[in-house]
């Protein structure tokens, strides 16, 4: 089959549609992905052993299990719970969940990485556990780790793709669509392919002048 | 320490083994297919690929892995009488077979694809077997009110669940619905269920796969339209790549005269499909738009 | 509950079909990491180039496109692939490429006097690797590799929309069946978490097993 340029013109417009949606669902999930991190983070660190326990065998099976079914399972079984989410909205949920259980991980560690100082301190000062997580902990966790949690996003960029299957009509389901009607596999494909090294080689460039800045400083 | 890298060795050693294995017979499944003399070749592995959907009654596997449905069984039939025994099926979305055909992935669709003049130029079909009409799966009551398609690409929300690369896809894009309220719908089992939840408004498949969904949905919240007006009984025939015309026409000669003995109506009347009207149709008449 | 039985039966057969895809997948995984990782660390400019080329290319695009690319795409350019091997190749490759930064990561960690200490003994650059900085480097690698082995047993899951009928792609076929959608995905949900509780859990085993009588990776 030969390489037809006037096809891929043709279908651009249908494919710019579709990396609008994907570069929205993938801003969109990593800051689920960011917040619920966090919150997991915290949770962990709970005094409670039974919610930190809890907390961490959740994570796990997230971790543990694939997006795909995950997404599958946002999709079709919680409207028989009664919660109806679009197709969206679903995926971003699920793109967030997912890797929250990862992003957790990063907070973790960088909340570690806090000398046991600034939490007795913080209790000499008599801060209250809200206090003490959002105007000591937070403030110096935070900034050192941005650049591991910015290599998240780029993960999840490339995880949208898995959208498709629940009918968000992202890029790689605009690809699809297009091969269905055409019967032609082979330019749409090549794009979706093409897209996605676009955006994201130069933001792994851009993520590694990053690090080397952090690290520097550090 | 050894003991790691004896460990790794085997681990390098299987690793390239299964790979070369696994090349090996990827290419030669299909490297047979491709081969000159189709039919000879079919009957020397004793088996035929086949693509199908999973919707029943046209296709459907069952609980136990097996492939049966009114197409698959037509098939199954005919070949057995050219000599092979055994129908291999994969089961993918209707899109994706026009090219698998052409790839070589398989050797045959039978998957109730409609023979259309678009495909006809991309494919060979045999002679019809199963003819059925259009029909729309709505909520009780047609809430709506759509009953055909001008209707459904003149409304302004509604949104439309059809199989990707499908007859249903191809004709709601014709009316003019937009891209993004039609819907592609990954399998039967999920097109019940996002009309259940409201994801979609209408549901647009043949009129037995309806029923036959309807019937095991069991749900007296939704109903059937039918017939949808402006659109033809379709037929579907066995779809073959282009450089298979001599496995094909040995195939038509084997259907005819099972349409002749009655043997046809035997396999497919139990499925619901009219025997008499795959009869009355002609490949060339449907292959130039003639319905 | 007999009917429900039979696919349960289903879904065990996919689940074979999932857990082939994975040995498969992280034994080319495992080949490619080093070669990659190595690739990158070689003296020779090509070398480097093409390990480099090869890391990027599979870290910039997700497991899914690779997979369609494969599937779909190369039967037209003349290389037809089962879509067994297209997922075991995709999987493989796509793991690969993040298995070669680790390795390439790992190597690094060892410590500079290690190497030294080889020159100075007039070992040959194969020795030193062989005997010295592979076995050091290989403990340090363990443990993401155990992560990465999860990642690959949970992108098995795209093969079901190549239609392979692996533990994702049975669900749909029971449902399609018997009108249930819950319990199918309940049980695979499940089985996946057991499948990478059995991947960590024997990971963690192999690295305490190795890093017996060796006190350097404990620096």
């Amino acid at each position: 089959m030969e390489w037809d340029w006037n096809f891929v013109w043709d279908i651009m417009p249908q494919l710019i549609d579709g990396v609008i949606i994907t570069i929205k669902a993938a801003l969109m999930g990593s800051i689920v992905a960011m917040i619920i991190g966090l919150v997991w983070a915290i949770l962990k660190r709970s005094q409670n052993k039974i919610v930190s326990k809890l907390t961490g065998y959740f994570v796990e099976f997230i971790r543990g299990t694939p997006l795909l079914v995950q997404l599958y399972f946002l999709f079709y079984i919680l409207p028989d719970l009664g919660l109806l989410l679009s197709p969206l909205v679903a995926g971003v949920i699920g793109l967030g969940i997912h890797y929250s259980a990862y992003t957790a991980e990063v907070y973790r560690s960088g909340i570690d990485n806090i000398s046991k100082g600034q939490w007795e301190a913080a209790k000499a000062c008599n801060f209250s556990p809200r206090q003490t997580w959002s105007h000591i902990i937070i403030p110096q966790a935070v900034p050192p780790i941005i650049p591991v949690l910015a290599n998240y996003f780029i993960a999840i960029f490339k995880e949208t793709p898995l959208l498709s299957a629940i009918t968000v009509l992202e890029l790689m389901n605009q690809a699809r669509s297009v091969a269905n009607y055409s019967y032609r596999y082979l330019e749409p494909m090549t794009m979706v392919g093409a897209f996605f090294l676009i955006i994201s080689v130069p933001s792994v460039i851009l993520l590694r002048r990053l690090e080397r800045r952090y690290s520097r400083r550090a | 320490m050894m003991s790691i890298f004896k460990f790794r060795r085997a681990m390098l050693k299987g690793a390239a083994f299964s790979l070369i294995a696994g090349t090996l017979a990827g290419g030669l499944a299909i490297s047979n297919v491709q081969a000159e003399d189709t039919l000879s070749e079919l009957k020397e592995q004793g088996f035929v690929r086949i693509s199908i959907a999973n919707e029943p009654p046209w296709t459907q596997v069952n609980s136990d892995g097996t492939v049966s449905g009114a197409a698959p069984e037509v098939a199954r039939a005919v070949m057995k009488k050219l000599g092979v025994n055994e129908v291999l099926a994969t089961v993918s979305e209707y899109g994706a077979m026009i090219p698998g055909l052409q790839a070589g992935r398989f050797t045959m669709v039978t998957a109730g694809l409609f023979i259309k003049p678009e495909r006809c130029a991309a494919v060979i079909f045999s002679q019809p077997d199963l003819c059925d009409g259009e029909s729309f799966a709505v909520k009780k009551g047609n809430p709506l009110g759509i009953t055909n398609y001008t209707e459904l690409g003149a409304h302004k929300t509604v949104k439309v669940g059809a199989p990707g690369g499908g007859t249903e896809e191809r004709l709601a894009l014709e009316a003019g619905v937009p891209r993004d309220r039609v819907i592609v719908v990954p399998d039967a089992q999920s097109g019940v269920k996002m009309l259940q939840d409201g994801r979609i408004d209408v549901y647009a498949l043949p009129f037995l796969s309806i029923s036959d969904l309807l019937k095991k949905a069991n749900d007296p919240n939704l109903e059937i339209v039918a017939p949808i007006k402006g659109t033809p009984i379709y037929c579907a025939g066995a779809a073959f790549s282009k450089k298979d015309v001599a496995l094909r026409d040995a195939y038509d000669k084997v259907l005819a005269d099972m349409k002749k003995s009655g043997e046809f109506d035997k396999i497919v009347e139990p499925f619901g499909f009219n025997a008499e009207l795959a009869k009355l149709q002609t490949r060339e008449n449907l292959c130039a738009g003639k319905q | 509950m007999a009917e429900w039985s039979g696919y349960l039966f289903l879904i065990l057969k996919g689940a074979v079909t999932t857990v082939e895809l994975t040995v498969l997948g992280c034994m080319l995984a495992f080949v490619m990491a080093f070669l990659g990782g190595l690739g990158r660390l070689s003296r020779h400019f090509i070398l480097r180039a093409i390990a480099t080329t090869y890391i990027e290319f599979f870290r910039g695009t997700s497991i899914f496109v690779q997979l369609f690319w494969a599937f779909f795409v190369l039967p037209l350019i003349g290389i037809p692939l089962s879509p067994f091997l297209a997922g075991t190749l995709a999987l493989g490759l796509n793991i690969g490429a993040y298995g070669a930064e680790v390795v390439r990561g790992s190597i690094l960690s060892v410590p500079r006097e290690q190497n030294e200490a080889c020159t100075a003994l007039n070992f040959s650059s194969w020795q030193k690797m062989r005997y010295i900085i592979m076995p050091q480097a290989f403990i340090l690698m363990l443990p993401t590799f155990g992560n990465n082995a999860i990642e690959l047993l949970k992108g098995t899951a795209v093969v079901s929309l190549i239609s392979i009928a692996d533990m994702t792609f049975q669900p749909q076929v029971v449902r399609s069946q018997t009108g249930n959608t819950t319990m199918p995905f309940l049980t695979i949900l499940v089985l996946y978490f057991l499948i990478s509780l059995v991947i960590s859990t024997s990971v963690r085993g192999l690295e305490r097993r190795l890093s017996q009588g060796l006190d350097v990776t404990k620096a």
